[in-house]
């Protein structure tokens, strides 16, 4: 599922049409860009390296999740629940064109 | 989203480079893991052989069970995310330690038939044991390094 503002592969048109528009959100951005780096990570983990409420974490991870570029696992360690986030291979193409992108602004 | 200047795609690149939620702690967490587990492998064969046909077999079982489960657990709760790639290059070196286990438990059993050097009947020195256990640990203790490192980025 992207949602690209041209489908995806498209080489028609400036950079800025191949921004993905789930991905593009400064917060959202930052999740992925995050998430990007490890295989999995804790919400926790996440919330203090992006510097967010849970709350704002909580609702952008919705918005990825919901664009299927986040996994969102929960489970326990010991007695103590835990929610782990993961970049689906979907997110992980997504980002990697909206860098592209990004990279082709920049250089433009 | 139309109207995003050079400069912004230049500022959010940063913010991409510069992104991570992996800490040391996490990547040393994970890499001693890796690299435990395939000393556990290593050292529950050679033990194993030395005290073959003793009875010590089951309690060292048990031992080597609770070693890995010890070990899983500390990965679980010590570390807050999983360095990108770290599982891959740790099934790598699992792959590895367990294809040279095998091998090296055919090698000792050519050599408990008084081939490739062994003596029939006689045990295994321990320093064939230690060569066995280091061998059958490498893999595993490469891919923890690697992870340590910072493995495949």
């Amino acid at each position: 599922m992207s949602a690209a503002t041209q489908p995806a592969g498209s080489t028609s048109g400036h950079a800025r049409h191949q921004l993905d528009e789930v991905i593009h959100a400064p917060v959202r951005f930052s999740i992925v860009a995050a998430l990007a780096t490890t295989d999995e990570a804790e919400f926790g983990a996440v919330r203090d390296a992006i510097e967010v409420s849970d709350s704002v974490l909580s609702k952008q991870v919705s918005t990825l999740e919901a664009a299927g570029y986040v996994k969102v696992r929960k489970g326990y360690v010991g007695k103590r629940p835990r929610t782990w986030l993961k970049l689906t291979r979907a997110g992980r193409a997504a980002y990697e064109r909206h860098l592209a992108a990004l990279r082709a602004i920049a250089g433009a | 989203m139309d109207n995003i200047t050079s400069q912004e795609a230049r500022d959010q690149l940063a913010v991409a480079q510069s992104a991570t939620v992996t800490t040391t702690h996490d990547r040393r967490v994970h890499g001693l893991a890796t690299a435990g587990f395939g000393v556990a492998m290593g050292a529950y064969v050679a033990i194993q052989r030395a005290l073959d046909g003793t009875g010590a077999e089951t309690p060292l079982l048990a031992v080597y069970a609770i070693a890995l489960l010890a070990l899983v657990t500390w990965q679980t709760r010590a570390a807050r995310s999983v360095p990108r790639s770290s599982r891959l290059i740790g099934y790598v070196g699992l792959a590895g330690s367990f294809v040279l286990m095998m091998a090296t438990i055919m090698w000792l059993n050519v050599r408990s038939t008084g081939r490739l050097g062994g003596v029939e009947g006689q045990p295994e020195s321990w320093g064939i044991l230690l060569l066995a256990g280091v061998v059958i640990a490498l893999p595993m203790l490469v891919a923890g390094a690697r992870i340590l490192r910072g493995g495949a980025k």
